[in-house]
C-alpha cells in the first residue's frame, strides 16, 4: 500500500518498494485477503 | 476483518445464494476483475441488508473501482460493528484523502478501540502524526506478520518519509 498514500499525495514514483515486499509470495500466509489486496495494487500499477 | 468476514457467512447460513455471491465477488477481486467483484459485493448488500456493514471488502473493492465517496461511507459503516479496528480507519483516511485531501483524511481519521495486533496501535499514531515510520518499523520487529502490515500500511501518512 505504499503506492496508496503516494498516488492520494501526488507522488506517484515513490517508494513502491514496501508495498512491492508486502505482495510477495512469502507474506501470503500471514496476510491472508490483504496480501491479496497488495498483489492486485501492483498488478494495476 | 478475516474473522468478522467468518462471521458474516454464518450470519448469511441460509442464505447460500448470498454466500456464494460473496465469495465470487472475492475471488473475482483476486483476480483483478474489480467492476464485477463490487458489483457481487453490491449485490451482497442488497440481498443482505443488515449485513452490509460487514463488507469491508466492498470498501477496498470501491477504493479501487475509484468510488472514493463510496468507500468512505463504507468505512464509516464497518466502524459500527467493528469499532477498534486501524485498518478500517487507515482504509477510510485513504478514501478521504483521494476524495478530499490528506489534510482533510487527517483531520477525519476515525477514533479506533484497543486493536492488538502489532504494530496497529503504531500505525495509527502514524496516521495521527505522533509517530515516526522507523518507530511503526521497529514496533514490528521480526514478526512476519507484523513485518507484513507494517509494509502494507507504514508508508502511507503524510510526510511519513520526511519523519523516519
Amino acid at each position: 500500500m505504499f503506492g496508496l498514500y503516494l498516488e492520494a499525495t501526488g507522488d506517484r514514483e515513490g517508494g513502491r518498494t514496501q508495498i512491492e515486499i508486502a505482495a510477495e509470495d512469502r507474506y501470503a500466509r500471514v496476510g491472508g485477503y490483504m496480501h491479496d489486496v497488495a498483489r492486485v495494487h501492483m498488478q494495476r500499477k | 476483518m478475516a474473522r468478522l468476514l467468518i462471521a458474516l457467512l454464518m450470519v448469511m447460513t441460509g442464505e447460500q445464494g448470498a454466500r456464494a455471491i460473496l465469495d465470487r465477488a472475492m475471488e473475482d477481486f483476486r483476480a483483478g476483475r474489480i467492476e464485477q467483484s463490487l458489483a457481487g459485493f453490491d449485490r451482497v448488500a442488497t440481498m443482505s441488508p443488515a449485513d452490509a456493514p460487514y463488507l469491508w471488502q466492498r470498501g477496498i473493492a470501491q477504493y479501487y473501482a475509484g468510488r472514493f465517496r463510496e468507500c468512505r461511507d463504507m468505512f464509516i459503516s464497518h466502524r459500527t460493528v467493528n469499532p477498534d479496528d486501524v485498518e478500517n480507519a487507515v482504509w477510510h483516511f485513504l478514501c478521504v484523502a483521494r476524495a478530499e485531501t490528506p489534510d482533510a483524511a487527517r483531520k477525519q481519521l476515525l477514533p479506533v478501540g484497543p486493536d492488538a495486533r502489532v504494530p496497529m496501535r503504531e500505525v495509527y499514531q502514524l496516521f495521527q502524526g505522533r509517530m515516526t515510520t522507523a518507530q511503526v518499523m521497529k514496533a514490528a520487529g521480526t514478526d512476519p506478520s507484523a513485518q507484513f502490515f507494517a509494509r502494507l500500511y507504514v508508508r502511507l501518512v503524510p510526510g511519513g518519509d520526511r519523519r523516519s
